[in-house]
């Protein structure tokens, strides 16, 4: 994916797609493109100073109970987990809030920073 | 799918906004152009009507905490109604509801607005 947020359609349409198979209810389906989003958009915002080409990879796996997808992309380190400020946050018109519903609507979420690129992988368990 | 916004003046100082669709980054500045353009200084309360709205994502919720910030530096009153599960879910999340006026139906809306009304006229008289 181009580093747009516009792109946040196309990945909704990847997204169902691949787990159309599954026949999951419509709640899993609406928080996993609730939560790709909000991952996508803090890789946008928070990567730096991006080339407006430059891609953001993003993989689904299926491994049964679970979907795992991971974000991989080449901006400045920046771990959304280090971000959550739910409970001290005042005004919610500054955002910040992506990375607590990303907590919230996923089973496990995990950052690794491999050769250069930031690596985001969130688990949603469908059983 | 896209975002529609429906604004009506309801009285001299209300309007209501009502959202169908999808409230996310794409449609978020739409949203935030709308209001701009729409809630002027004479607007003191403000009804969001979220019964076809269908998905909320963190970029909508920043236009809606700016309105109501704008809304209660004039001393207003700013409202949401008919919050879907899956909306008010994203609400609980991250803990703003008991920070809002949050209707679920229209019912309960217009008897709140009926007292607030009566509340005024008796302070008049």
């Amino acid at each position: 994916m181009s580093h747009n947020p516009g792109e946040c359609k196309r990945l909704y349409k990847f997204l169902i797609d691949a787990i159309d198979h599954l026949m999951v209810s419509e709640e899993f389906i609406h928080d996993l493109k609730l939560v790709s989003e909000e991952l996508l958009v803090n890789i946008i915002n928070h990567g730096g100073e991006f080339n407006t080409d430059e891609i953001v990879e993003v993989t689904l796996t299926i491994d049964d109970p679970s979907v795992h997808i991971t974000f991989i992309d080449s901006g400045r380190a920046f771990n959304p987990l280090d971000y959550d400020n739910t409970d001290t946050r005042k005004d919610f018109s500054e955002g910040g809030m992506g990375i607590t519903l990303v907590k919230s609507l996923t089973d496990k979420q995990k950052y690794a920073r491999i050769r250069d690129r930031n690596q985001f992988t969130i688990t949603k368990n469908y059983i | 799918m896209g975002l529609e916004i429906e604004i009506n003046t309801d009285t001299r100082n209300r309007k209501s906004i009502s959202l169908s669709g999808t409230l996310d980054t794409d449609t978020a500045p739409e949203l935030q152009e709308k209001l701009d353009q729409e809630i002027g200084s004479d607007v003191q309360v403000l009804v969001i009507d979220m019964k076809n709205l269908a998905f909320l994502s963190s970029a909508g919720i920043r236009v809606i905490f700016k309105t109501k910030k704008l809304i209660d530096a004039r001393q207003g009153k700013f409202m949401l109604v008919n919050l879907q599960p899956q909306v008010r879910k994203v609400f609980e999340i991250i803990k703003v509801l008991d920070i809002m006026d949050v209707f679920n139906n229209q019912a309960e809306l217009d008897d709140y607005l009926a007292a607030m009304q009566n509340k005024v006229l008796d302070e008049d008289s």
